[in-house]
């Protein structure tokens, strides 16, 4: 009997089997884009009786709108900034670890935490930490000014740089930034959580794909006059880690997307809606402030995103013919 | 490989990771510090780590009349008393627990059968209801929170447990995971199951599932690695009611009210919140470790 | 082209010695194949030679220089792996271009597009391309340059492995285990591919294996190692017809010897299960238990009042041509298999008593150690002299 023949004895278990799955799919996942579908075209606001359609303006306040389009500019740099520096230092990481000859699980314990803490948790005491009087990261940093050689080696003097000009002398003399409180660094600080979160995830799954590399590879590469690693990083290891790197770029970006758990609690999308990103604003504009026609424009803006990305996602995996 | 790094490249790499280390460390740092220490030490940023542990009084304690003796006592019992009396933790740890537990195993029972059906039997449909699983691996249910949300409050369930548990009850990611496992398992032993009398229910739950115990292990840890830190989701469904609070709700709503008294008895309910999956994990590293892995191989 | 010496080549893994002081010269263009049951320690020297691992103790000579702090890539050798270890990402014609290109190009002409700008990249991807073409028209691999390893058969792999080994032209050949992975009815067929390509190239082939069939057929020595010893070194019908060792003689040939307990007067006549046969040690030895070893195809039918032994037939293996009878002997609890020519065998069945004789020059003695003790024939009498095989 070949693969895909029916077997018609089976037909009335298997839909028994997966009818729970197949009606839970279509009420909680695929309703909801319709449902989003036709508010995002109304300005619905829940416990009003009726609604009225207002066609593609939320959509064009989107792109128009200084509140949405600083709500895009948050994402995208939160996006542009994470992936690729979580994805880069989970590949880092990885590498190292897997070139050391003792130790490397304590590290790969260590890097892990982050992702198996409760992230709301976490975001509060970095918020302690990066307390502009009474936090422990600029208390160090003001530490380091009195100590002499810190303060030459991080303004540079060392290699006869003005120390007044650097990043860290300015800081020593005018203070250094308030972090959270601060429209420039206040997106920088949560994209800087974010990878703190999401790198050790990363990280793992690089360490696996690593492992997956045969080793008679390096051997075969070794004979074929292959001398520096950086050589044999090109010719096997990057190839090799080519799928890993596809799935770990496709989630870290769905779920850079997603971030609010930092927002929410330590800046509120300020300040002057320097943070103020995706799912954020569909918290603040339909859960808050009751604007649903506007939330679910975004709604829909978002997942349209979502899914480009993971169709590309798997566009690129199929490309990839590797060893059956 | 026999070329191995020099003692001075390998203590560099150490040097390198050892700084990467203390960043990630820091927070926890910080969070375990200030739940030890008493509110003067957290605000001057004195007393190292543990802090002195000198005696001290709770004067909300002296204030319902109780005499300053009965109200001394050292900062960490205060921090981690505190997190229990100014907020029902155990409650809210309960419904974090409960919650959790209750997603899991929904989605257990709904996704289990469903993937056998998919990967096992030949059916007419099988197609299309695998394609839609693959439709909706595509759907974060946080980007749909809005519709969801409005969907359940027009039928009354917003502050409910339900409110909790419904939107999650579907894991596509599930169905997949375990498809894909039980493909790997031979039709032989399922025909042989058959032949032994077993009815599909019975060859699901008695046969399949013990064979894929290391894809249900991913399972589980995802999920409730997932359910038991969310924020966003009880944040948007639960609204005031306390008795429903989840944990991180509980730590906001008293980050919400916090001024400088209350820093540590936070920091100590945020500790309290953190340490289940982080013991567990520290625990069964390898597992967790493996079950995280084995879902990037699909 | 070139000879290789190993010198007490050793090898210690922790606390276990994987390698004893390995002596072995193997001679330019040679066909020399290591075998030898698994965990005995021979994939380990192909490493050692190819500079895969290094040895605690003892040198490598290749060409009569010594290279054990010459790196693999500089050794001048090819090898071919057991997983064929292609790069999966690569075209086989770049799989076979990998060897040539990392020797004759710089890290700047290997860039991608940049490596055009380079000069005399042009020239050397040419003398690139000439080599692959000649290495793929002798593997007969032309039609799949373009294919990735994923879309090709297991032989198919397994020719891109080999390409990628001659392309470079290297002195001595390396193979561990190569045709392992794959089936029965190609494993038959490369093996005559990989005697044509040594036939057509000349140069020194080390091959690796655990099967004893390849060994055999393909081989000009054969080198036998038991944990971790060299036990004996010689062409193939040396070593099957004159095994210095019973780990050698059990090994080589299928089905395996039949050994058999036997004793040593003190004159030096030899015993089996007890029965005199007029076998004579050269050497003393008397008084000691001996094993005496006689290949299946030596054993033939006799007369009941002739026979050396008898036994109840409980399974017969026909393979067409001939036959394998397996027997129980009279009286113990000995087994012994009997290889016959099919028209001989014709009319016995299962259960039947059968009777058997050997050629007493066929008889293989060792001695306690397993080692071979030289044995002649005493004498002829005029019953053995109507032994019906020989």
């Amino acid at each position: 009997m070949g693969k895909n023949v029916v077997d018609r004895r089976h037909q009335g278990i298997a839909l028994l089997l997966s009818a729970p799955a197949i009606i839970l799919m279509l009420v909680i996942l695929i309703a909801p884009i319709a449902v989003a579908t036709v508010l995002s075209f109304t300005d619905y606001s829940l416990g009003n009786a009726g609604f009225e359609w207002v066609g593609g303006e939320n959509y064009t306040r989107i792109f128009t709108h200084s509140t949405y389009e600083k709500m895009l500019v948050a994402s995208l740099t939160y996006v542009l900034v994470v992936v690729p520096v979580s994805v880069l230092l989970g590949l880092g990481a990885a590498l190292l670890i897997n070139s050391l000859r003792h130790g490397g699980s304590i590290y790969k314990t260590i890097y892990f935490l982050p992702v198996m803490a409760t992230l709301l948790a976490m975001a509060i005491a970095w918020e302690f930490a990066l307390h502009p009087t009474i936090g422990l990261i600029n208390d160090t940093l003001s530490d380091g000014c009195d100590s002499g050689w810190v303060y030459r080696l991080a303004t540079g003097a060392w290699y006869g740089n003005d120390p007044s000009s650097s990043w860290y002398g300015q800081g020593c003399s005018q203070g250094f930034p308030l972090w959270l409180g601060d429209r420039d660094y206040a997106i920088r600080t949560i994209c800087f959580i974010g990878i703190w979160q999401a790198f050790g995830f990363n990280m793992v799954l690089y360490l696996a794909g690593l492992t997956s590399v045969p080793r008679e590879l390096h051997a075969a590469a070794e004979m074929d006059g292959v001398r520096s690693s950086w050589t044999r990083f090109w010719l096997i290891t990057w190839p090799m880690l080519g799928p890993t790197t596809v799935f770990v770029v496709t989630i870290t970006l769905i779920r850079s997307f997603q971030v609010f758990d930092t927002v929410e609690a330590l800046t509120h999308g300020g300040p002057v809606k320097s943070t103020f990103v995706m799912m954020y604003a569909i918290y603040e504009k339909a859960i808050q402030h009751n604007l649903v026609g506007m939330g679910a424009a975004i709604t829909v803006a978002f997942l349209v995103f979502v899914m480009l990305l993971t169709l590309a996602q798997r566009w690129l995996v199929e490309r990839r013919v590797h060893y059956a | 490989m026999r070329h191995h790094s020099s003692p001075l490249v390998e203590a560099f790499k150490h040097a390198v990771l050892i700084v990467g280390a203390l960043i990630v460390i820091l927070p926890f740092y910080t969070m375990l510090s200030y739940s030890l220490k008493s509110p003067h030490e957290i605000e001057t940023n004195t007393g190292g780590f543990f802090g002195a542990q000198k005696p001290m009084v709770d004067e909300y304690c002296v204030k319902l009349g109780n005499s300053r003796e009965q109200c001394t006592t050292i900062p960490v019992v205060y921090n981690y008393t505190q997190a229990f009396k100014k907020a029902p933790l155990l409650r809210y740890l309960f419904n974090g627990a409960f919650v959790t537990a209750s997603i899991f195993l929904i989605q257990l029972i709904v996704a289990v059968p469903a993937a056998y059906a998919l990967s096992k039997l030949r059916w007419w449909g099988r197609e299309t209801v695998f394609a839609m699983v693959l439709f909706c691996l595509l759907i974060p249910v946080h980007a749909i929170a809005l519709p969801l949300y409005i969907m359940l409050a027009k039928v009354g369930l917003t502050n409910t447990y339900a409110a909790l548990i419904i939107p999650w009850t579907i894991s596509v990611f599930g169905i997949f995971l375990m498809r894909q496992f039980f493909k790997t398992v031979p039709d032989d032993l399922i025909d042989a199951a058959r032949l032994d009398g077993m009815s599909e229910l019975s060859i699901v739950w008695r046969v399949m599932l013990p064979t894929a115990v290391p894809a249900l292990m991913a399972f589980a840890i995802f999920s409730v690695v997932a359910h038991w830190n969310d924020y966003f989701w009880p944040r948007v469904v639960i609204t005031g009611n306390r008795e429903l609070f989840t944990p991180p709700l509980g730590l906001r709503e008293f980050r919400g009210g916090a001024d400088g008294s209350a820093w540590g008895p936070m920091m100590a309910t945020a500790t309290i919140i953190v340490i289940p999956l982080i013991a567990a994990f520290l625990l069964a590293q390898k597992k967790f470790i493996e079950g995280i892995t084995l879902s990037g191989m699909k | 082209m070139a000879n290789l010496k190993l010198q007490a080549i050793t090898k210690r893994f922790g606390a276990t010695q994987a390698l004893k002081g390995i002596e072995l010269d193997i001679r330019d263009g040679e066909f020399l194949t290591l075998v030898g049951p698994s965990g005995c320690g021979k994939s380990t020297l192909l490493r050692i030679i190819a500079g895969l691992e290094e040895q605690s103790g003892g040198d490598v000579l290749i060409a009569d220089k010594r290279v054990s702090k010459v790196r693999p890539s500089e050794r001048d050798l090819a090898m071919v792996f057991q997983s064929y270890a292609l790069y999966p990402h690569l075209s086989v014609f770049d799989n076979i271009a990998v060897p040539l290109r990392m020797r004759w190009l710089s890290t700047w002409q290997r860039l991608p597009l940049a490596h055009w700008l380079v000069p005399g990249t042009r020239a050397q991807e040419r003398n690139i391309t000439g080599r692959v073409a000649e290495a793929s028209e002798i593997l007969g691999l032309q039609e799949l340059l373009n294919r990735k390893p994923a879309q090709l058969s297991g032989g198919q792999r397994q020719r891109v492995a080999v390409g990628r080994a001659i392309v470079r032209h290297p002195k001595v050949f390396l193979f561990d285990e190569p045709l392992s992975n794959l089936d029965a009815k190609l494993r038959v067929h490369m093996r005559t591919e990989i005697t044509q390509l040594h036939r057509r190239l000349r140069s020194t082939f080390i091959y690796v294996t655990h099967d004893q069939t390849e060994a055999m057929t393909m081989s000009d020595r054969i080198a036998v190692m038991m944990e971790g010893e060299l036990v004996q070194v010689g062409t193939p019908s040396e070593v099957y017809q004159n095994p210095r060792d019973v780990r050698v003689a059990e090994f080589i040939g299928s089905p395996k010897i039949n050994l058999f307990p036997g004793s040593v007067t003190s004159n030096g006549n030899v015993y089996l299960l007890g029965k005199e046969t007029a076998l004579c040690l050269e050497a003393p030895l008397a008084g000691e238990t001996i094993q005496i070893g006689i290949r299946p195809e030596h054993l033939c039918l006799a007369d009941p009042e002739r026979a050396i032994f008898s036994g109840v037939v409980q399974l017969i293996e026909n393979l067409g041509a001939e036959v394998f009878l397996h027997l129980h002997l009279d009286g113990g609890d000995q087994s012994v298999i009997v290889r016959l020519p099919h028209d001989l065998a014709a009319g016995i069945a299962v259960k039947h008593r059968v009777h058997l004789d050997f050629p007493r020059e066929r008889a293989l003695v060792f001695d306690l150690q397993g080692r071979r003790v030289d044995t002649e024939v005493a004498e002829v009498g005029p019953v053995r002299e109507a032994a019906p095989c020989g």
